[in-house]
């Protein structure tokens, strides 16, 4: 089955706003949804697998960078004599337990990776989104560390602070913002001031400066591909989609017990069958005929009794399936050909036909014409054929 | 030359500072009430003055315009004056600045309850108030540029260039998009109709939010953070390259709120790549605020004023780059009508202009009554549970908005809506909606807290209504340097800054208006359509009136799940009688564009009546007051001319015969009823509004739809 590609995004995107909110609100997650954290992924769904691995390998990168350099500069034994043994030891132990970590980490990476064969699950996504966040936590971790190790060797000397900062500062300034160093930037500083505001006159940041000109570039690719290539246009995406929802509801009808329509349609007796009308029943008809089925005397209920023998479009079970499948739009009964499936528009007749002659109380005065059911009784009655074919025309041409 | 003595007027900025503060917390306010009334509508205490199509109106406009607009007064009659060394030019023309502005909002609080509305979004005032508004914003403009010419400062500091074209940008976008013929005293129909409205009030719209809420609040942040940190501003160059590509790019963004609309796809297209665009133009404000604290981060620690800022600029680089996300197309056809644009909003709202609306009144309250702050722990708590709110007023909405565009889209395998039910996916998201409200009123709790330290602080503190300063005038020959940049040149010539910023906003909005206005075939017109009868167009009125279009769309995209849900997609053809266009921006409730012939009339009654008859667990609130009121016959005459006048072809005179048809109308729907057993006086409001409901998107047949789509 094929499905549009963002689909998968957006469930994917929906799935990390999930792991981020389940803590907090869990509970209100009733079970009647599409719960979002299933179902994200299908089996062939290996690409998700592969960007949320480089993620993990990217991840892993940074850790094995940042451990690298705490521990460069924990071996430097001169900075460390006496009250900051302490700190050293631990420092280390949570640096030798994340590079350990990210080793066996690799490992798990490889041994993955290495085998062909396998298929996207759900729990498997899961797995890695898991693997992902605790490398995150890692990563934060080491890089607390590294932080708070630079701080301390801050606090050592005079010299030393500066030594540091200007290596921190460098990282920061060098390839990603193009920033003169403070201590520097008397050099850049303009030579006017506006109530006590200085401006300085840092470079454009380089990353900056290419994200603004990849979103130029992009702009231009994008309107050439939609006008001037083979970008569909909205209503040609629209045809598309129809289409294919169109062949995938065809194979779907052929292989079911959908087969059913107006003209073959019986009467269903067995329990599980009327159970199910039932449920439809009172979630979709109530509004108009009652929880009853009876509608309503007092107040005048919108919809016609249904318990008793009269019917305004014919009774029995194909014209109850008629009136249900293709409503009676100038009476005000709707169309739920688009809601319902045969098989449960036959349930729901089936279900009002088992309510015949309950007689509820405060139910609607009869309507319509007394209907006896009559074995060789042809289906549609005047009142409707009128109104089925040209429904059916409408909802044909809707599905082109 | 000798130096001058003069006075900075701190008078103003005091009021300003009060307006700032009192609107900020009934703004607020009526948020909560909002956000209740989704919730359990039992919030609108049954009166229709508080139902939510009202009030939400009443919501934005209070922030937008009364909080925020006064805090952009507050800060610019701070910083102006002491940029360009000199008193404000006029005391007179601030105060009127100041009480008109508050007559305007006094006039928003009371007219926008009643229903008085021109139903488009962030410009919702009658045409007398939007006379005020251009009248007393000329006022501002003036002043402050009276005051940049009488300047002791030769060249406008980059925070002026962005008050420069805030002032242009503004006035531009509320006189194009107020176009409007009015009918009576507080009604009127606007200019254009269907798609070209709806162009142009998103491109209103969204420059609202671009040079309302963004332009004059990056102006106070290139104030405001080098002041209260001490640090040069990070990057002159990046603040010359951001302010013109911010100011050039953000006017063309508007389409990306109609995508996949009626509007032509070429509109659509520039919609989404100037907003992809506007990224990094974006984010050279934020860095350039962010980067300035470069060797101030300790003091950010500290100071909760500086707190205040870095959240609030953090906030917009995050909004500003989820705003070019939401503008791809695919991106939007999940997020748009959910609530994941009112989280996406609210990031914008609450973060950035709330908390340097927070930030500049922690630092010019003791600042100007010469104290310090009353309590430095007050404001860490505000602080703390301000962003707390923010997080769970966002979160929950971010949840909310995925999982409904989730379950609209839903299909199963036999092809059908796996939720057809609209309200189901609605009773899902309410603990989100009550998550949110406690999220909001978390915030309010932090507001309230600043305005207790904030009015203590004036209590210890004295207030210095004149400041002394002193500073040289301007030299009559001045020598500039031999090596200064071209821009240098621009910023010692205020009209040059004026007039080029107006080119660069012109060029956008000429280039994506025009062409949709006078190339017929942008919408391709549809022999069918034809003028609402004259009950129809009062039950518009009505509609109008009561903000349905705040929860209900009139737009159905061409998408499967919208077609099998509502019906075939909406053609731009179909609203060429829509003065004012009423697509909306957000389902609460279903879309409404094919709701005409969905259901009875006596289904529309009783759903008016007590909505929760017809749809259990709904948070549609009741009308009962539309079963008293009469239709206003008297005023149809003049609606009927006032749309002939814009094009709408009634035939010649028909206004004199428009009440004898609407009568004739409404008896027959009155008869109608009373088959289903329900009596109701044909002139009733309820009987014009059901008129309308059953005429909705009715015009076309599908047949027509196609043709009109092969011609396309």
């Amino acid at each position: 089955m094929k499905t549009y590609w963002f689909i998968n995004k957006y469930k994917l995107l929906t799935a990390v706003a999930v792991s981020s909110l389940m803590a907090t609100t869990a509970n209100a997650q009733e079970s009647v949804v599409p719960v979002p954290w299933e179902n994200i992924v299908s089996a062939d769904d290996t690409a998700v697998f592969w960007v949320l691995a480089a993620f993990a390998v990217l991840l892993l990168i940074l850790i094995w960078v940042v451990a690298g350099v705490t521990k460069g500069l924990l071996s430097d034994t001169e900075l460390w004599k006496g009250k900051w043994e302490g700190t050293a030891k631990t420092v280390a132990a949570v640096v030798g337990t994340s590079l350990l970590f990210s080793s066996t980490g690799a490992f798990a990476q490889t041994a993955e990776g290495g085998s062909p064969m396998f298929e996207m699950s759900d729990g498997l996504f899961w797995i890695m989104v898991i693997v992902d966040a605790f490398l995150l936590l890692v990563l934060l971790a080491t890089i607390y560390n590294l932080s708070n190790l630079i701080k301390s060797l801050r606090t050592t000397s005079e010299e030393e602070v500066v030594e540091e900062e200007s290596v921190t500062e460098s990282i920061w300034t060098g390839s990603l913002s193009g920033a003169v160093p403070i201590e520097q930037e008397q050099d850049i500083l303009m030579d006017h001031e506006y109530d006590g505001i200085m401006e300085l006159d840092n470079k454009l940041p380089p990353w900056w400066l290419y994200m603004f000109y990849f979103t130029i570039v992009f702009g231009v690719v994008y309107v050439g591909y939609y006008h001037f290539a083979d970008g569909l246009s909205q209503e040609e995406e629209y045809l598309a989609e129809m289409a294919e929802a169109e062949e995938q509801k065809a194979a779907f009808l052929a292989s079911s017990a959908n087969n059913v329509d107006e003209t073959n349609a019986t009467v269903l007796t067995d329990a599980a069958a009327l159970a199910n009308g039932k449920e439809k029943f009172e979630s979709l008809c109530v509004a108009c005929h009652g929880p009853t089925g009876g509608s309503t005397q007092n107040p005048p209920g919108v919809g016609p009794n249904l318990t008793d023998e009269y019917w305004m479009h014919g009774g029995g079970v194909k014209n109850i399936f008629k009136t249900i499948k293709y409503g009676v739009p100038a009476k005000g009964m709707i169309s739920w050909e688009a809601q319902l499936s045969p098989r449960q528009i036959q349930e729901v007749a089936s279900y009002i036909i088992s309510l015949q002659g309950s007689n509820p109380e405060n139910a609607k005065e009869p309507q319509g014409e007394k209907w006896t059911e009559d074995a060789t009784q042809e289906v549609a009655p005047a009142d409707t054929t009128e109104q089925a074919p040209a429904a059916e025309a409408e909802t044909a041409d809707a599905a082109e | 030359m000798e130096k001058e003595t003069f006075h900075y007027d701190n008078g103003i900025v005091r009021k300003f500072a009060f307006a700032t503060m009192a609107f900020g917390i009934i703004g607020m306010l009526v948020g909560l009430t909002a956000a209740l009334q989704m919730v359990d509508p039992m919030f609108n205490f049954l009166t229709e003055w508080l139902t939510f199509g009202r009030i939400r109106p009443l919501h934005t406009n209070a922030v937008i315009f009364a909080f925020v607009g006064n805090g952009i007064f507050m800060g610019v009659y701070y910083s102006l004056q002491r940029l360009l060394k000199t008193r404000m030019w006029s005391d007179t023309l601030s105060n009127i600045n100041f009480w008109g502005w508050q007559l305007i909002i006094l006039s928003a609080v009371i007219t926008l309850p009643m229903g008085f509305t021109s139903s488009k979004e962030y410009a919702e005032l009658e045409w007398p108030i939007d006379i005020a508004i251009a009248l007393i914003w000329v006022v501002f403009g003036l002043n402050m540029f009276m005051t940049i010419l009488k300047r002791r400062e030769r060249h406008l500091y980059v925070a002026i260039w962005f008050y420069i074209a805030t002032f242009v940008t503004v006035a531009m976008l509320h006189i194009f998009n107020s176009f409007e013929i009015p009918v009576s005293f507080m009604k009127s129909y606007s200019w254009y109709a269907g798609v070209q409205d709806a162009l142009v009030q998103w491109w209103y719209g969204h420059n609202a939010v671009a040079f309302f809420l963004t332009t004059p609040y990056l102006g106070l942040m290139y104030y405001f953070i080098p002041k209260a940190s001490g640090r040069p501003v990070y990057s002159y160059r990046l603040s010359i390259i951001h302010f013109w590509a911010l100011i050039f790019i953000y006017i063309w963004a508007g389409p990306h709120h109609l995508l996949y609309s009626s509007l032509p796809d070429w509109a659509q297209t520039l919609g989404t790549v100037f907003s992809l665009m506007l990224i990094a133009p974006s984010w050279g404000g934020m860095l350039n605020g962010l980067l300035t604290l470069r060797g101030a981060w300790d003091r950010v620690r500290e100071s909760a004023v500086l707190k205040f800022m870095v959240v609030a600029v953090t906030a917009y680089g995050m909004s500003t780059f989820e705003g070019p996300m939401l503008s791809l197309k695919n991106v939007n056809a999940i997020s748009h009508f959910t609530d994941w644009t009112v989280a996406h909003v609210h990031i914008g709202g609450l973060g950035w202009n709330g908390f340097l609306t927070f930030g500049i009144l922690y630092y010019l309250i003791p600042k100007m009554w010469n104290t310090k702050l009353y309590s430095d722990k007050l404001s860490n708590f505000h602080f703390w549970i301000g962003t707390l709110g923010i997080l769970f007023y966002a979160l929950p909405l971010y949840w909310a908005g995925f999982t409904q565009s989730l379950m609209w889209k839903q299909f199963t395998e036999e092809g059908f809506l796996q939720y057809p039910n609209f309200l189901e996916t609605v009773t899902q998201i309410k603990p989100m909606y009550a998550a949110r409200a406690f999220g909001g009123s978390l915030y309010i709790t932090g507001v309230i807290a600043m305005l207790y330290n904030l009015i203590m602080t004036m209590k210890q503190g004295n207030f210095q209504k004149e400041e002394e300063a002193s500073a040289a005038p301007l030299v009559k020959d001045y020598a500039p340097h031999k090596d200064e940049g071209w821009h240098r040149v621009i910023e010692r010539k205020p009209v040059q800054m004026l007039v080029f910023s107006l080119i660069a906003v012109a060029i956008g909005g000429v280039i994506e208006i025009v062409p949709t206005m006078l190339v017929e075939s942008n919408v391709p017109t549809i022999a069918s359509v034809k003028p609402y009868t004259p009950l129809e167009l009062e039950g518009r009125d009505i509609y109008i009136r009561e903000g349905c279009n705040n929860c209900h769309s009139q737009m159905v995209r061409p998408f499967r799940s919208e077609t099998e849900r509502y019906g075939e997609y909406s053609k731009a053809g179909e609203f060429v009688y829509d003065h004012p266009h009423l697509w909306g921006s957000k389902r609460t409730g279903p879309d409404l564009h094919r709701v005409g012939g969905k259901y009875s009339d006596s289904w529309h009654y009783n759903h008016m009546w007590d909505p929760a008859s017809m749809s259990p667990g709904t948070i549609m609130p009741s009308y009962p007051w539309l079963f008293d009121s009469e239709v206003d016959t008297e005023g149809t005459a003049a609606k009927i001319r006032a749309m002939q006048t814009l094009g709408v072809p009634y035939q010649e005179g028909y206004d004199q015969i428009a009440v004898e048809d609407l009568m004739v109308q409404a008896e027959e729907i009155a008869n109608g009823l009373k088959k289903d057993g329900i009596e109701v006086l044909p002139e009733t409001e309820i009987v014009a509004l059901i008129a309308y409901l059953q005429r909705i998107g009715t015009d076309i047949k599908v047949k027509d739809a196609q043709a009109a789509m092969v011609t396309e």
